[in-house]
């Protein structure tokens, strides 16, 4: 038996028994959803970077919090990529052994612009993708996360080595892509067409930021880009549904900067699209990416209505991984020290609670 | 992103060669959030005290091996490590002084994972977005410490 049948005879074992092994509790306990709980290491990325937490730490934290199903980027945390030695994929399996967590979603770059040179072309950029299949199987995970710049006709080219290799290839539909847009329509005909659950989609909640962020107004007052007394006028006009327009005057008649206009801006559109729309593509969907910038300390996301969001995709029959990605780390690190497992605790509490975990 | 991170204090200083003072030599880390092959390091922008060095004259140092400015274009399989440090090299004959020194960094790394082309105009939402912008950003530091 290699590493990699044991931790596939734990997982399976452990969806059925619901008992992780070692000492770290129950696993989805008591759940009404199918939704699982995972983390992308992405979220703690600042303290892998400064060294203060190793991959160990990540995944014993994930483990610690019941967000089992991991994502991560070997390009920020497995040494040597592309060509990771054996030893580090031998301490990959033994640190899921021992925490009880599972490979999911492996977060690949498509680097067309490789050189300055060359553009990748068509075939080099399949044996890109195919490199990283090959990579993401030897590591035990199920899906690869592509991102929304992965040109098309490789991702439909690389269809049958998804298959091959058997993992699904999801695109991630990233905020500011509207969702029933044509690129997004593009992708579901591609889908439609080969008739392939390995390739599929993997929708941001970073698409459904519907009030401006109050960390990112902090930044652009620390950042001198807006004066606090602009940002409270603004504020408060937006509160009282008083016309942009009429507002956009006040600010100008104050010396308004363009900075300051693009925080009004930001404030009436903080761009954030209707959650509904997500209803028809979650059966396409095999990821979703939990994104997060400030979870509040009575466990609510600022800006990202994740109340709404988690009740749709319990309607919707979503049965995958919600793995919180948090992003506020570079809007408060010029003044805040980061910490990442705090900041995906309490993600945790909300999540527990909107997918009706004991 | 990482740009406070970016300079680091330790072993900063001077680089002797055969008795001779040739230069100085920088630890520096990647401002992105990910490592990334050598190839995708477009820039390095260096200025100490008010004197920029161009690219000619410094060496960048990863897995144990300098390369050249135009060497590291061509490198696809090595990777800068996410928080691993790099050497940068460079060329000074006497090198710096003894004392405090001013050191400015401006790094870009080619965000390089888009379509080549867009005939169908599937990716216009992003236009006026400012994420064009972002393919060439450079990120900033600056940092004042001591050469021994």
């Amino acid at each position: 038996m290699t590493r990699r049948d044991i931790l596939k005879s734990v997982a399976s074992a452990a969806a059925i028994s619901s008992a992780a092994p070692g000492s770290w509790g129950a696993r989805g306990a008591a759940s009404s959803a199918k939704i699982k709980r995972g983390v992308s290491l992405y979220s703690y990325q600042e303290e892998f970077y400064i060294r203060s937490m190793t991959l160990e730490d990540c995944l014993a934290e994930a483990a610690s919090i019941g967000a089992y199903g991991v994502e991560m980027l070997p390009e920020q945390m497995m040494p040597g990529f592309p060509n990771p030695s054996e030893q580090w994929i031998g301490h990959w399996f033994s640190l899921h052994e021992k925490y009880g967590t599972i490979p999911v979603t492996y977060t690949q770059f498509q680097d067309t612009f490789l050189t300055p040179s060359h553009d990748l072309t068509l075939d080099e950029g399949v044996r890109m993708l195919e490199r990283d299949l090959k990579l993401a199987k030897r590591l035990g995970f199920k899906n690869l996360r592509l991102l929304i710049g992965t040109p098309l006709d490789v991702i439909e080219k690389t269809i049958p080595l998804a298959e091959k290799y058997d993992l699904r290839m999801n695109v991630e539909i990233h905020a500011p892509c509207p969702i029933d847009g044509q690129l997004v329509h593009k992708w579901v005909e591609m889908i439609e067409k080969h008739k392939t659950t390995h390739f599929g989609l993997n929708p941001d909640m970073g698409l459904f930021v519907e009030r401006e962020e109050r960390i990112d107004r902090d930044r652009r007052i620390r950042d001198g880009q807006l004066r606090p007394s602009i940002a409270q006028l603004v504020e408060r006009s937006h509160e009282q549904q008083a016309p942009q327009e009429k507002v956009a005057v006040e600010v100008k008649t104050m010396g308004g900067s363009p900075g300051e206009l693009n925080y009004l801006h930001a404030v009436y559109s903080p761009g954030g699209q209707d959650p509904e729309k997500l209803r028809s593509l979650l059966p396409y969907s095999h990821h979703i990416h939990a994104k997060f910038y400030e979870m509040t300390e009575d466990y609510q996301e600022y800006g990202i209505p994740y109340d709404r969001i988690v009740r749709i995709l319990i309607e919707g029959g979503y049965e995958g991984y919600l793995a919180s990605e948090w992003e506020g780390q570079r809007i408060t690190q010029d003044a805040f020290e980061t910490d990442s497992c705090e900041q995906v605790r309490r993600q945790h509490v909300m999540l527990k609670r909107l997918l009706g975990e004991a | 992103m990482f740009n406070k991170y970016m300079i680091l204090t330790r072993e900063f200083g001077n680089v002797t060669r055969n008795n001779q003072v040739t230069g100085f030599q920088l630890k520096i880390r990647i401002p992105y959030y990910r490592g990334v092959p050598l190839s995708l390091i477009d820039t390095v922008q260096l200025t100490v005290d008010g004197e920029t060095y161009p690219p000619n004259q410094m060496t960048f140092t990863a897995g144990g091996r300098a390369y050249t400015f135009d060497e590291l274009a061509k490198v696809t399989e090595l990777e800068w490590f996410f928080g691993d440090p790099a050497t940068l090299t460079v060329d000074k004959p006497g090198g710096l002084s003894s004392g405090m020194h001013t050191v400015q960094l401006g790094i870009v790394i080619r965000k390089s994972y888009w379509p080549k082309d867009d005939p169908d105009n599937l990716y216009g939402f992003l236009k006026g977005t400012g994420a064009a912008n972002v393919l060439h950003e450079m990120e900033m530091a600056s940092k004042t410490m001591t050469l021994v």
